[in-house]
């Protein structure tokens, strides 16, 4: 016996041994000197950028890269606010068509160039014409004309009376580019990017990390770290996880579910604040049994909002009322909210002439909006206590935006809404205007369009919140949508760095931030 | 091969190699480029699958790139822009015509060319995959061998569930129950690959443990076989000793089944590394192919398609070749 285990040990050393030294010898082969610069800040995100270029650009994490690069002429601080930018004064003239910039002397582009109403006027009619190719092209379509005024002096004319200009020119997609850049390299800007913002690009390996440094000609303070790396990380647990080691300073996204997790941990600090998407479940209005407001009323009233906030999104999440997220200047305020009542639902149910309730599919993208599934989940299973027999059907992103362009269909489905501009004007107008290709719910009120128009046209701010409340008001009675919640945004730090601006927009800046030893 | 110092009585059936291996080097040739040929005919084949798979697919690239709060109008200008408003025929054609000169199209996601993300990334894949079939082969193999010569003891026992436990576990658990302990627990080693040799360990492992597992069953499976044969029970009856009998005579008539296993699962290994690639934020193929679908990024996913038919092409044709080498009763013909 004993020299059979002696032989067997004997040979599966030898085997492990061999095993060991040619496995060692090939990861050897491979290897690359690890480095790691404490200077760096390191950012980690779930998705990479896909262009630097403000006028390509069309999601978060784009935008992020590129409001670290360049500046707008008219900022936002963290309550939405407008604040001068490359703009330092503004006006617009009695007939609300033209406005006039005051623009910042003494700036540099990060290619050296310098910033002036040329390169203003460079950037509007960039992004105008058509060669240039902008998906984006609708944010300065109300522009009729910019005219160069003085070396620090630009006019901006729309074709009529625009409410929400300063809305628009403080997008991402109006951040103003070299205009010396721009012309050499075209479509290469993308990739070679010169703003005038507090930070240059000093190098991008598209999916992996994008690095970027200190502008040392930024006209403002100039920023306190040196460096800052975005770091690709696609997996939700994987990001948790660097922000409980240290392998990440600042963490994009963090997952609802590891809240209670991140919050025991010292070293780990969570910035929470109300953003700007509205998840809602829409109900297409223009079928049966959709077409009668009592019965989108009674879906309204079957939803306990709290609980979903509270059980489903662990807290992560504000209940919610109106169409637009209270962190969007120009929601409607004292909106009265649907609160859950199934009883009430029932007897509204019965009176639109469905004592015993209806069938009907209810929709849900999966993975689109955190725990998105989820929350479609328990909405079908409380619309079931009312008698409303709701069929869940997932589907991925993709089909799900074709499925709802189709309109014959009669319907639940849930659906997030967001507010890249910070202003009720265009999401208004696209999700409630009739016949306007994001209207999902197919919802129709000529007094809502009229009122929508009057809106756009007006530039006094105060009689234009006016507006936008009757309008909100309108809607929430009509509850083409029963509004479930806003989502908040999650954004993890180490407890060392401060300074961090989280705009509810979910654009993050760095200009501020410092790493405390 | 080096003739090897042998009992003069005994000759096993590997030695065949050595003789009939010799003038057959222009039939092998032959045969690459045959098999080279053929690959033409497949690869159009699934050109024409990917992209209908694509085209099929419900959801608009346009509207997926336009994002959540597009116009109409900006819609249409990304639809002409990515020539997406043309007949379905004619992008099809002009997608073919590109690719004989070479030009795999522009990524609609990132509007950069497709050739430049894929070059930038497949070297990533193919560094993890070789290593984890490195480790795979080698822990396999021996694993393989280990429960072979000793079946149904406790050794075997424990490395036979521990191999079912490898087939059937969830890449995406393993890796991040990995993680949590070596890096979050322990701190052994850095969470995300930094480039460093350490880095690279927990996502080779985590990908190297299936195609481990299975090499790990199918070695001790037929080496079992082998081991009943009557030139094993010669062999021992010889009095050589159990490891010459075990690695040098049983191990190399079960060369074929291990090259095939291999063979396949390296092809995995390139394709299927989506899982982990995510997980350890690996800038690979996998990762490429998971953003590209959610993107509606046709060309890309076209071109990560085509590249994996590729090498799956190649695998098997390597595999087919070094069976010849392993085993000549294997006829090229």
């Amino acid at each position: 016996m004993s020299t059979k285990v002696r032989h067997f040990l004997k040979l599966r050393l030898g085997t492990a041994v061999l095993a060991l030294v040619l496995a060692a010898s090939v990861l050897s082969g491979c290897g690359g000197g690890g480095t790691s610069s404490s200077a760096t800040l390191t950012y980690a995100v779930g998705t990479d950028a896909q262009t630097l270029d403000p006028q390509f650009v069309t999601d978060i994490p784009s935008a992020v890269a590129v409001m670290q690069i360049h500046e707008t002429l008219v900022a936002r601080d963290e309550n939405m606010n407008f604040i001068p930018g490359l703009a330092t004064e503004w006006s617009v003239a009695e007939d609300g068509c033209t406005w006039t910039f005051k623009l910042r002397q003494g700036v540099k582009f990060h290619d050296g160039a310098d910033f002036n109403a040329e390169a203003v006027k460079y950037n509007f009619d960039r992004i105008l014409d058509p060669a240039t190719g902008s998906p984006r092209r609708s944010v300065a379509s109300m522009i009729k004309e910019v005219k160069v005024v003085g070396p620090y002096e630009v006019q901006i004319i729309t074709n009529d009376p625009y409410g929400p200009m300063l809305a628009q020119i403080s997008s991402y997609n109006l951040a103003i580019i070299s205009p010396k850049s721009g012309a050499e390299l075209g479509k290469g800007y993308a990739q070679k990017p010169a703003g005038t913002g507090p930070f240059k690009l000093k190098s991008w390996t598209p999916g992996q990390s994008l690095v970027l440094e200190r502008f040392d000609g930024y006209w403002g303070d100039k920023p306190k770290v040196k460096e800052i790396e975005f770091k690709v990380v696609p997996e939700d647990g994987t990001r948790t996880m660097l922000l409980k080691t240290g392998g990440a300073d600042v963490v994009a996204g963090v997952p609802a579910f590891e809240l209670e997790n991140l919050k025991k941990d010292p070293n780990v600090n969570l910035i929470m604040k109300p953003g700007f998407r509205t998840i809602y479940v829409g109900m297409n209005c223009s079928k049966e049994p959709f077409d009668d407001p009592r019965v989108r009323q009674a879906v309204n009233y079957a939803i306990d909002r709290e609980a979903i906030v509270n059980y489903v999104l662990r807290g992560a999440a504000t209940v919610g009322v109106g169409p637009e997220s209270p962190a969007i200047p120009g929601a409607a305020k004292n909106l009265v909210p649907y609160t859950y009542n199934p009883e009430k639902a029932k007897q509204l149910l019965k009176e639109a002439g469905y004592p015993n309730g209806f069938k009907t599919v209810f929709h849900t993208p999966s993975g689109r909006y955190p725990m998105d599934q989820q929350v479609a989940e328990a909405v079908v299973g409380q619309l079931k206590e009312v008698g409303i027999d709701a069929e869940l059907q997932i589907l991925d992103w993709g089909a799900y935006q074709a499925m709802l362009d189709k309109a014959e269909e009669s319907r639940l489905f849930l659906l997030g809404k967001g507010s890249p501009s910070g202003d009720p004007d265009m999401t208004l107008t696209l999700s409630f205007g009739t016949n306007e290709k994001m209207n999902s719910a197919k919802y129709s009120n000529p007094e809502v369009d009229e009122l929508i128009k009057q809106q756009r046209v007006c530039v006094d701010p105060v009689e234009r919140q006016q507006i936008l409340q009757t309008i909100q008001e309108k809607i929430h009675a009509d509850a083409p949508w029963a509004v479930l919640y806003y989502e908040q945004i999650l954004i993890g730090t180490r407890s060392n760095v401060k300074g961090l601006q989280v705009l509810p927009n979910e654009i993050v800046l760095f200009k501020g931030v410092s790493v405390e030893k | 091969m080096k003739p090897r110092a042998r009992p003069p009585s005994f000759v096993p059936p590997v030695t065949e190699a050595v003789v009939t291996i010799q003038g057959g080097e222009r039939v092998l040739l032959r045969y690459i480029r045959r098999r080279l040929l053929m690959t033409v005919p497949i690869l159009f084949a699934v050109s024409v699958l990917v992209f209908m798979m694509v085209h099929l697919m419900p959801g608009d690239p346009a509207r997926i790139i336009a994002g959540d709060s597009a116009t109409e109008e900006d819609v249409e200008m990304i639809r002409k822009e990515m020539g997406l408003d043309k007949p379905l025929v004619q992008q099809y054609l002009t997608y073919v015509s590109n690719i004989f000169k070479g030009d795999l199209g522009m990524s609609m996601r990132t509007r950069r060319p497709v050739a430049v993300e894929i070059s930038s990334r497949l070297p990533n894949t193919v560094r993890l995959a070789a290593v984890a079939m490195v480790i795979s082969v080698i822990f396999g193999v021996a694993v393989g061998v280990i429960s072979a010569s000793r079946p149904y003891s406790l050794s075997d026992n424990l490395s036979m569930v521990g191999a079912l436990v490898g087939v059937s576990m969830p890449t995406f658990y393993l890796g991040l129950m990995l993680m949590l302990l070596f890096s979050v627990k322990m701190g052994w080693v850095p969470l995300l690959a930094d480039g460093s040799l350490k880095g690279m360990i927990l996502p080779a492992v985590t990908l190297a443990a299936r195609p481990l597992a299975l090499l790990a069953r199918m070695t001790r499976s037929s080496m079992l076989e082998v081991l009943n044969q009557d030139y094993i029970l010669a062999a021992r009856a010889q009095g050589l000793p159990e490891r010459v009998v075990l690695y040098s005579r049983a191990l190399k008539n079960c060369m074929t089944t291990i090259l095939t296993v291999a063979g396949l699962q390296f092809g995995h290994l390139l394709a299927g590394a989506v899982v982990t690639e995510q997980v350890f934020a690996w800038p690979g193929i996998g990762s490429l192919i998971v953003v590209s679908i959610r993107a509606r990024d046709f060309p890309t996913i076209q071109a990560c398609v085509l590249l994996i038919a590729v090498s799956f092409v190649l695998l098997n044709l390597l595999t087919d070749i070094l069976y010849s080498v392993v085993n000549p009763r294997v006829r090229l013909g």
